[in-house]
């Protein structure tokens, strides 16, 4: 499961714009739709703030 | 671990980083760039989404400036498209076309008679030809001794927006300094992009013998005997060591720091890290429409909102950043503050609040692409300039970006001119090894 990091996650939205399901929102801090979200990690990459993760369980 | 070696290697390939490198190999050095990032341009880059063209950071760049000058000198085409920069203010529901020339008191007189504008312009004339107003002081308490007229106070809130610093953290001497640079400078994008524009310079370092590598993430700085020996990079799940000659950071100060190990630092600099080198937030607001959600070309200041904004239909003046039949307006405006813990998306609710009353129709005529907000590790900027020097406590080991900018325009042109500090410093010190 992806999990955004809150208190790392600086709400700039680049990964937006790299996920191929439109599984995530940014409004001043991101937000995954978990139901759109395949897994893919494509979007962990481009987060300069490392802010996204893997984790096993736990939503954001 | 295996190790490679370069004359000089740079964390991070945004302007600062890339300007470094390809300063370098224009000169014979060899230079490897690392970013961790999976593209190059850092806060200067864009990115194709929904049919439209945007930015990561940056909107626009200085032409006829120390970053044009910079790509002319080590052979990169630089084919940036100004756009007309007149400014138009939105106030009390109409516009004021801000004339070029005389376009203070022109805009101050709708709003104040002949002796209120006269006080605030001789203040900033005496500013202009005798002494800088103290960094010490903001730009609204020190217009404040001069006018207490709120209309006045919005116009320079608005200017100061263009500059994309709050209103209440601009220095007044900063603000002066950064009008005289404004005055006659023009500014544009390229037509594809600022990806497009970064990649120029990575030509450059690939035909200068050096590299670019991208999804490299920077793990440590190495220093030994109080110098920099090169780096330690994670790269396709391998750490890798690269020796260098010297180590360019534009990762920003404090995370230089934290890659080479404060222990190396002395302690007076990192007293002044702590105390100087504080980002600077902003946020900007993407918005999709059929038709142009504001007729004037050049850019719109709105600067009495509850938060300062700044917008432009981007795609007026460069259409190929909208996709055909769709326009897009960029907004940009600075949260209540950069310094102070903020409900980030309670200041988003009020910066789009303000967009809908600036913009009548908003909701059936428009729809909200992206919203970026720009703070902490991933600012607007990372230090007011003339922060920091270039320079660490450690030998060989320089920043670059935004962090350390000089006394220049703020953003792209003071990126360009730590690259070109940092490497004359190096030219001097350093030998190509060849
Ligand atoms: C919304 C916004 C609008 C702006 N508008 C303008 C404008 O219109 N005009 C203007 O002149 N300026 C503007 N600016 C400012 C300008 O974008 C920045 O000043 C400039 O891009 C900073 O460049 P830099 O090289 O200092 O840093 P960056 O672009 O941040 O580059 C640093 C790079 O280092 C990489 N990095 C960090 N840590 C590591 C590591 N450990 N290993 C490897 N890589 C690492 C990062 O991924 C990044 O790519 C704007 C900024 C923002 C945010
Ligand atoms: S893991 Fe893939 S689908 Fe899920 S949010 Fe990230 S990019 Fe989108
Ligand atoms: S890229 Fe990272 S910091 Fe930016 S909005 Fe996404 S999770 Fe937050």
């Amino acid at each position: 499961m992806l999990n955004v990091d809150r208190t790392r996650c600086v709400g700039c939205g680049l990964c937006v714009y790299f996920c191929p399901s439109d599984a995530l929102r940014a409004w001043g801090v991101c937000r995954i739709v978990t139901e759109d979200c395949n897994e893919c990690l494509a979007c962990i990459d481009y987060c300069p703030a490392d802010a996204l993760h893997q984790s096993e369980a736990g939503r954001s | 671990m295996k190790q490679d070696r370069y004359d000089v290697v740079v964390v991070g390939a945004g302007m600062g980083g890339l300007c470094s490198a390809a300063l370098l190999t224009h000169s014979g050095y060899t230079a490897l760039v690392v970013d961790k990032l999976p593209f190059v341009g850092g806060r200067a880059s864009s990115v194709k989404y929904k049919g439209f063209t945007l930015p990561t950071g940056a909107l626009y760049v200085e032409t006829g400036g120390v970053v044009e000058k910079l790509f002319k000198e080590v052979g990169a085409p630089f084919a940036v498209r100004s756009f007309p920069m007149q400014l138009c203010f939105r106030m009390g529901g109409r516009d004021y076309l801000m004339p070029q020339k005389g376009g203070l008191r022109d805009l101050m007189s709708h709003f104040a008679d002949e002796r209120e504008t006269a006080a605030v312009l001789t203040a900033i004339r005496r500013a202009f030809a005798w002494q800088e107003p103290s960094m010490a002081i903001s730009l609204r308490d020190w217009l404040l001794q001069h006018t207490q007229n709120e209309k006045i106070l919005a116009i320079f809130r608005g200017l100061v927006n263009y500059q994309c610093v709050n209103f209440r953290d601009m220095p007044a001497g900063e603000f002066i300094r950064q009008l005289k640079f404004a005055t006659g400078a023009t500014a544009g994008a390229h037509p594809q992009g600022f990806l497009a524009l970064m990649q120029e310079l990575v030509g450059v370092v690939e035909a200068g013998g050096g590299r670019v590598w991208t999804s490299t993430r920077a793990r440590s700085i190495v220093v030994r005997d109080g110098a920099a020996r090169g780096i330690v990079v994670e790269r396709n799940g391998k750490d890798l060591e690269i020796a260098a000659g010297a180590v360019i950071s534009s990762a920003g100060p404090h995370a230089t720091v934290d890659l080479a190990g404060s222990g190396h630092f002395e302690k007076g600099y990192l007293k002044e890290l702590k105390e100087k080198v504080h980002p600077l937030a902003y946020v900007c607001v993407e918005v999709s429409s059929d038709r142009p959600l504001v007729d004037f070309p050049g850019v719109m200041v709105v600067p009495e909102g509850r938060r300062q904004m700044t917008m432009m239909c981007t795609s007026l003046a460069y259409p190929e950043f909208a996709p055909p039949g769709k326009h897009l307006l960029q907004a940009w405006a600075a949260p209540d503050s950069s310094f102070e813990p903020l409900d980030t998306a309670a200041e988003v609710d009020t910066i789009v609040g303000d967009l809908k009353q600036a913009i009548p129709g908003f909701d059936d005529r428009a729809e909200i692409l992206h919203v970026s907000y720009w703070q902490k590790d991933w600012p607007m900027y990372r230090a007011l300039p003339g922060a920091l020097t270039q320079k660490t406590p450690v030998e060989n080991l320089y920043n670059v970006g935004d962090g350390v900018a000089p006394l220049v325009p703020l953003g792209l042109p003071a990126c360009a001119e730590t690259a070109r500090i940092v490497v004359a410093d190096i030219r001097q010190r350093l030998k190509p090894a060849g």
